[in-house]
């Protein structure tokens, strides 16, 4: 199986936290969309023959919901005929959409492409915290689309929500998680803030200018977080992920469980299970590269250490947790030996639970999983 | 003999003799073409980079005499011998006694910096064993040169005319021909009497993986040859001279060397202690009545402990050590254990300068991750019983309640300023417990100053410190002076209640507040976040005089990982891995390798 990724890199405005690679070029929206259908077709036989039938994908950004149906269901087209995959009824088509992209009329031409999940970037429902973020909607669009989306069929429908976000409290997120679990949607993508380097909100934290949350008030955060969806019955299978059951990222799952894909687009990156490559950050070169027929990426070849390493800081973050039969089988015992041994000693300080083979973090160990990966992973001198 | 001249640099750091120095080099046609690299005498790695001289290094030339002074104009060429010196007060033992080979030196001065305070203590060394001295201006080609007023210093000190000194540049060459007819005309050719019984002064040795130690000398009396027995006079050992000749770019071996000349000899010596600068090598058959005068036994001036970040690589940091002995005669070490660190070595240094280099080539030559401890001085410990134990690592005090008193090194520094930095200069020594013994005016507005100060109070920071609070305008040299009695007492350290040994520093019982609660701050800094609270302290004895606590962290997470994020997020989480293993676990605490050495650098 695999997945497939597009990216649009496109927005109309550039909303505080992020550092994602967007641009608000949106004349080159013709070009682009040529461009993805093009590198689709030269990365026809990019993936392995025994992993290379499409499963699911991901329309990206960016903001994907600025696309009109025709050439949303031009790239769908263009990826179905490029790529073997599944029946398309079994197919996980998700699109990520803005709220105020979701009207009446959009919803409409959206039901009738292959589109049969959406992501929805509501990010809060308050208006003050929306507007400092610089979204482009607000927390009555953000209701108003999750209900609208259902009513056009959509009954797969993810939101995202951010917390520790300047001018938010662990209250007025208690309300957003509360508004959210109302609305009922299949999953919920709850992201901590991370603040990033270049991006607005911090250089306005570093001036002063605003206050991000204390650690302490989002590690409550997190933990109401957790205790509200899962007593409206969420399973939270993912660092930051919530799913009613059967209602799994499928294709998100395929990057934290070893599973190829293909990404198109600016900055996409593609993994055949042996390397990695990252297409060029940088639409103008990305669409030259295109247009001269060939690719502009980097390639990374894995060691296995690096496989390992890798294999850890995915499958640790899921509910899932790791496998030592599966490190052992798959990168040998000195890596088993070794992932055993940290996670003795990681139980012992409650951050990891082993049960039989497996391991995973705790609710303890999630919030400081990054140094938990560390412990566990390997580096050569 | 009297074609014979030898002589050495006098200058401060970045004055110019290196630079000079190639220019002689070049102009007698010593190195030629491909051998015509920058610096030809700095030829460590480590010297080059920094720009300063560590060791000792000699190399001879031969000279057409081009003057028109009839005395001097001669058939054959003349030898002259230069001694290069190391520019830091870390080896001014080694610096007297190349000085002590020579009968004339180059006082090379910067046109637009002036004299400083390390020239001036070796012009006086030089002087006090009669070396005649040729005063250059060097640099004159600067646009910020000050000829005139550089040239009154000049003048002032030697008490010279204005006419003996030559202006030159380094750079383009100018004056430097005058320079080399000058060696000729004032500096005297060797006395030595080539019939006497032999007395070679060692001023350096080398080691080389072929031959040997090697020894660098001055045959100060009588003659020898390859195959006669010698005898070194301090360490009272024989050996057969293999070799000897003199040094050109490479060895070159001579059927004879007698009174007058520099060169080297090799005689197979495995131990580089053997070799100690300052000793006088002598025939076995005939020796002569008394050694050469002013041998002294270096001993180290500051000490600290050296442990691999690693505790299985003890036996590789021994073996590093050994060799890096070989090269360097002056470091000493010892095995230790440390309950902190575990096993490793307690090191003696010249001074805070050869403690870097060590620990920089420990590093590059032989990659060895080491942890270095706040350095310390030698204490002298006198029980209640009246016994003296000399300690030369804090944590091996004896119980507090045998101790009758302590005494600790002193030395007499020279700081030379200008007038403006005076203030904050007389601050920071006073800071330093330094007594003021004199202030002399050198010339226009350069002032002298002599303190007395404890050399445990400079081996750390001051010299940096110094450095800041004049912007580089003064320059400093101490001498070790005596032992004295201080009211010294234990600092420890503790990390969530346990002493760390290695961090435990003895200081002024007047400091001691101050000091410690400094240093739980600066530990705070140096200490990352973990995963639980951390208790930072500073007790003399039981008592705690000084708390800071680390925060736990409570977050560390990564928010998003999908497909692109892998790669970053890895590469990330393995350059973290890499921070981690060079730090060290004091009980459950992760302490970085500099915060060892860097705790002690308080502002
Ligand atoms: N302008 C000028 N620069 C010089 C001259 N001599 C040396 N320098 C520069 O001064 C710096 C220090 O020179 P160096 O010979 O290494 O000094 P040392 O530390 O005394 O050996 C280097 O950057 C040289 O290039 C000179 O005569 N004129
Ligand atoms: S919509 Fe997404 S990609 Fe665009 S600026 Fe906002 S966060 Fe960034
Ligand atoms: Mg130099």
């Amino acid at each position: 199986m695999a997945g497939l990724y597009i990216h649009i890199p496109l927005c109309t405005q550039r909303c505080s936290y992020c550092d994602f690679f967007s641009t608000t070029l949106l004349n080159k929206r013709v070009e682009l969309i040529d461009a993805l259908c093009k590198e689709m077709k030269m990365r026809a036989h990019y993936l392995p023959v025994d992993g290379n039938v499409l499963e699911t994908i991901y329309i990206g950004g960016g903001t994907p919901s600025l696309l009109s149906s025709s050439e949303i269901n031009i790239l769908i087209d263009c990826a179905l005929d490029s790529f073997p995959h599944v029946d398309t009824g079994k197919m996980e088509i998700t699109m990520e959409a803005n709220p105020n992209d979701l009207s009446d009329s959009n919803l409409k031409e959206l039901s009738g492409t292959a589109i049969n999940r959406l992501s929805i970037g509501c990010q809060s429902f308050n208006d003050t915290t929306l507007k400092i973020i610089n979204r482009r909607h607000n927390a009555e669009e953000a209701k108003n689309a999750i209900a609208n989306a259902r009513k056009y069929g959509f009954n797969n429908i993810s939101i995202d929500l951010i917390y520790g976000l300047p001018s938010q409290t662990i209250d007025s997120w208690k309300d957003d998680v509360a508004t959210a679990i109302a609305l009922k949607p299949n999953h919920i993508s709850a992201y901590c803030l991370e603040l990033h380097e270049g991006s607005l909100l911090t250089k306005k934290i570093s001036k002063g200018e605003l206050t991000e949350m204390d650690e302490a008030d989002c590690l409550t955060c997190f933990k109401h977080l957790r205790e509200a969806t899962s007593a409206s019955g969420y399973e939270h299978y993912e660092i930051s992920n919530f799913a009613q059951k059967g209602f799994r990222s499928r294709h998100n799952s395929s990057y934290w469980h070893d599973i190829p894909y293909i990404g198109i687009g600016p900055a996409a990156h593609s993994y055949d299970g042996v390397s990695r490559q990252w297409n060029v950050s940088h639409l103008p070169k990305y669409l030259k590269a295109i247009s001269e027929n060939r690719l502009d990426t980097e390639i990374e070849t894995l060691s296995v250490t690096e496989k390992y390493n890798d294999y850890i800081l995915t499958a640790l973050r899921t509910s899932d947790g790791i496998d030592f039969q599966y490190i052992s089988n798959k990168f040998g015992t000195r890596f088993s030996d070794l992932a055993k041994e940290v996670a003795a000693k990681q139980q012992k300080d409650g951050n990891v639970e082993i049960i039989g083979e497996k391991c995973h973090l705790t609710e303890k160990g999630i919030f400081i999983s990054d140094s938990i990966f560390t412990e566990f992973i390997v580096v050569e001198e | 003999m009297k074609n014979i001249r030898n002589f050495c640099i006098i200058a401060h750091i970045d004055h110019g003799k290196s630079t000079l120095a190639d220019r002689l080099l070049e102009m007698t046609k010593t190195v030629t073409g491909k051998d015509l690299q920058a610096q030809v005498l700095d030829d460590m790695e480590l010297e080059r980079e920094r720009g300063i001289t560590i060791k000792s290094h000699a190399i001879q030339m031969d000279y057409a005499y081009t003057g028109d002074k009839a005395e001097f104009q001669s058939k054959e060429k003349y030898v002259l011998n230069l001694l290069d010196t190391p520019g830091h007060v870390d080896f001014s033992y080694e610096v007297s006694r190349s000085i002590a080979a020579c009968e004339g030196a180059l006082l090379i001065v910067d046109a637009s910096q002036g004299i400083q305070a390390q020239t001036i203590s070796n012009l006086y060394m030089a002087l006090e064993h009669d070396l005649e001295i040729i005063p250059i201006l060097n640099k004159i080609d600067l646009p910020g040169a000050m000829p005139e007023e550089v040239e009154d210093q000049i003048v002032d000190l030697l008490g010279c005319d204005r006419s003996e000194v030559i202006r030159a540049s380094g750079k383009t060459g100018e004056g430097v021909d005058e320079i080399l007819r000058a060696i000729v005309e004032r500096i005297r050719p060797p006395k030595g009497d080539p019939d006497a019984p032999l007395q070679c002064l060692i001023f350096d040795s080398v080691f080389n993986p072929f031959r040997g130690i090697i020894a660098y000398y001055k045959v100060v009396n009588g003659t020898f040859h390859p195959g006669e027995k010698v005898k070194f006079v301090a360490t009272g050992k024989e050996y057969l001279a293999d070799e000897i000749g003199i040094l050109r770019l490479d060895m070159e071996p001579r059927k004879e060397m007698s009174a007058g000349n520099v060169g080297y000899i090799i005689s197979g010596i495995k131990t580089s202690t053997e070799v100690k600068v300052g000793d006088t090598i002598t025939h076995v058959s005939n020796p002569c009545e008394n050694a050469i005068e002013g041998f002294e036994e270096v001993k180290p001036m500051v000490y600290a402990g050296v442990y691999p970040i690693e505790t299985e690589d003890f036996e590789n940091l021994r073996a590093s050590m050994e060799k890096l002995q070989l090269n360097d005669a002056s470091l000493t070490f010892q095995a230790e254990s440390s309950l902190a660190l575990g096993f490793g070595f307690r090191c003696g240094f010249l001074g805070m300068l050869h403690m870097e280099i060590i620990q920089e080539r420990l590093d590059r030559e032989f990659d060895m991750d080491v942890i270095t401890t706040v350095p310390n001085v030698r204490y002298n410990v006198y029980t209640k019983k009246g016994e003296m134990i000399e300690v030369h690592n804090p944590s091996g005090l004896p119980d507090i309640t045998l101790i009758d008193h302590i005494e600790e090194p002193y030395i007499r520094a020279s700081i030379i300023t200008a007038a403006e930095y005076i203030g904050p200069i007389m601050t920071l020594c006073l800071g330093k417990r330094g007594e003021l013994v004199r202030q002399d005016y050198v010339s226009g507005n350069r002032v002298e100053l002599i303190y007395n100060m404890p050399l445990g109070e400079i081996v750390f920071d001051f010299y940096d410190k110094l450095k800041s609070i004049s912007k580089g305008y003064a320059s400093f040299d101490y001498h070790p002076s005596e032992m004295r009695e201080s009211k010294l007492i234990k600092l420890d350290v503790l990390l969530n209640g346990e002493p760390v040994d290695a961090l435990s520093t003895l200081t002024h019982i007047d400091n001691a507040y101050g000091l410690g609660k400094r240093m739980c701050e600066k530990l705070k800094e140096l200490i990352p976040r973990q995963q639980f609270e951390v208790a930072i302290q500073a007790a003399i004895g039981a008592k705690i005089i000084a708390r800071e606590t680390i925060k736990a962290v409570r977050k560390d997470v990564t928010a998003k990982c999908y497909g692109g994020d892998i790669s970053r997020k890895r590469k990330l989480l393995e350059k973290q891995k890499r921070g981690k293993k060079r730090m060290k676990q004091i009980g459950t605490v992760e302490v970085p390798q500099k915060a060892f050495l860097e705790v002690l650098k308080l502002d």
